[in-house]
């Protein structure tokens, strides 16, 4: 258990307490929701906790990282990497498997990706070795591009990153983009900041 | 009755992701110190805080007091520091500023003058001469004003302002030993002698503009740095993030 303290619930069994503390481990649930979650899964049938349980293990066990483009998935390679409608010659590259999953959403892109794992983070100490730059590097080494988009985050660590890949993939003479930075639908002009607003500008449109 | 909301300007330390789409952001003010602040939903899009709490960047805070935590209600950047950010040897010296000022500044504690080597020392990182004494320069400015500067004028032993020939510095004493005192003591990292003489010079050096007339090399400069590097290591009893990932940088690249 890496919870890094006990919680004691007067009254509860240990093997409650237990359950709370797996509960509360996770990301962004506190002791209160670890609680509910913990006392809801009694509440819940034997056959639906069951089933939880057992796609919890499964999900362990059985996902894998696709040996093609880093994302977690049942299969090697994965959906995306094995469809031979998607364009092979474009490669999107995205920081963790949560991008990949909300520019699918957007259904605007037919190539594939690499997921990174991570960033760039001088302020976190994480390096380029730390995340999957270098087989990257072998994908781009053996297979044929045409156009390699960089989509991290623009944040300063993802633009960080952006930099960095730029600059290691120029020896390659591939074309190479960056998802273009503006203001967001249902955003405010009055409240955008200075370097949204002259991306912005750089970046208009003619009217069709 | 104390007042509820209060503004302040300053730079963006870190920004570190909370729940589900806010972000705990650290600032370094010019009055009020180092404060840790919650920007509510700030990772959304939408938000009408995205952008202004980025790290790097100079704004204009309004925040809310709380039991536990302020919150930053409003913000508005001054300075985003775009050609820092375009650059990556600068985003990455600039980050490592900014970590050791993390490092170094103490939460409320009003560090005007930490807030002021900062803002220009990022302002000099700015310009389009990228110059490489900043680093150094910051480095060992900051360490001074949080009271731990190295001493390099009289041996931290026995006291003698007589240090000609005297290369040695000691970690364990903050400074340099003579060579009578560093015989007796602990390994001490050497320091050639024309690198000694013009780090001799840098404590008279009080503002940016003062470092328009120190001539280093390049060799120079980097091996003043990994003193102090090493230096702030040992002070802080762990090396920095920042300082850890430029020497991975350099050994692998």
């Amino acid at each position: 258990m890496s919870s890094s303290f006990e919680i004691k619930i007067p009254g509860s069994s240990p093997i409650i307490s237990e359950l709370i503390q797996h509960f509360n481990s996770l990301p962004g649930i506190g002791p209160k929701t670890a609680q509910r979650l913990a006392f809801h899964l009694m509440r819940m049938s034997k056959s639906d906790v069951e089933s939880f349980a057992q796609t919890m293990v499964s999900v362990k066990s059985n996902i894998l990282f696709c040996i093609q483009c880093q994302n977690i998935s049942e299969n090697n390679p994965c959906a995306i990497c094995s469809n031979p409608k998607r364009d092979s010659s474009r490669i999107c590259i995205v920081e963790d498997p949560l991008d990949v999953i909300a520019l699918e959403r957007a259904n605007c892109y037919e190539g594939k990706y690499h997921i990174l794992h991570g960033v760039i983070s001088p302020m976190n100490g994480i390096t380029p070795e730390d995340i999957k730059i270098k087989e990257l590097l072998e994908k781009i080494k053996t297979n044929t591009l045409n156009e390699i988009i960089i989509a991290t985050n623009p944040t300063v660590e993802g633009e960080a990153t952006a930099m960095y890949i730029q600059k290691i993939i120029s020896p390659f003479n591939i074309k190479t983009s960056r998802l273009a930075r503006g203001l967001p639908s249902g955003g405010i002009l009055e409240y955008a900041d200075e370097d949204t607003i002259t991306r912005a500008f750089i970046g208009r449109e003619d009217f069709d | 009755m104390r007042e509820r909301n209060y503004q302040t300007r300053g730079i963006v330390l870190k920004s570190t992701p909370l729940k589900e789409a806010d972000l705990l952001i650290t600032i370094c003010t010019p009055r009020n110190g180092k404060i840790k602040a919650v920007a509510k939903g700030a990772s959304k899009s939408t938000s009408r805080l995205v952008g202004h709490l980025e790290s790097l960047n100079h704004s204009q805070l309004t925040l809310s007091k709380s039991k536990n935590i302020d919150f930053i209600t409003q913000a508005e950047v001054i300075n985003s520091f775009r050609n820092i950010k375009k650059d990556f040897r600068r985003l990455t010296t600039a980050t490592n500023l900014t970590d050791l000022t993390d490092e170094f500044m103490i939460e409320d504690n009003g560090y005007s003058r930490i807030f002021q080597l900062l803002f220009a020392s990022l302002t000099t990182l700015e310009k389009p001469q990228f110059n490489g004494i900043i680093s150094p320069f910051f480095k060992l400015r900051l360490l001074t004003i949080a009271g731990f500067g190295p001493n390099f004028t009289s041996c931290t032993i026995c006291e003698t302002k007589n240090l000609i020939s005297c290369q040695n510095f000691s970690l364990k004493n903050g400074g340099l030993l003579c060579n009578a005192c560093a015989t007796l003591n602990q390994p001490t990292i050497y320091i050639k002698d024309s690198l000694l003489q013009t780090i001799k010079t840098f404590p008279l050096i009080t503002k940016i503009s003062g470092l328009i007339n120190i001539k280093m090399t390049p060799s120079d400069i980097e091996e003043f740095e990994n003193i102090l590097n090493v230096f702030t290591a040992y002070q802080l009893d762990k090396e920095p993030n920042s300082q850890k990932f430029i020497r991975k940088l350099k050994q692998n690249w």
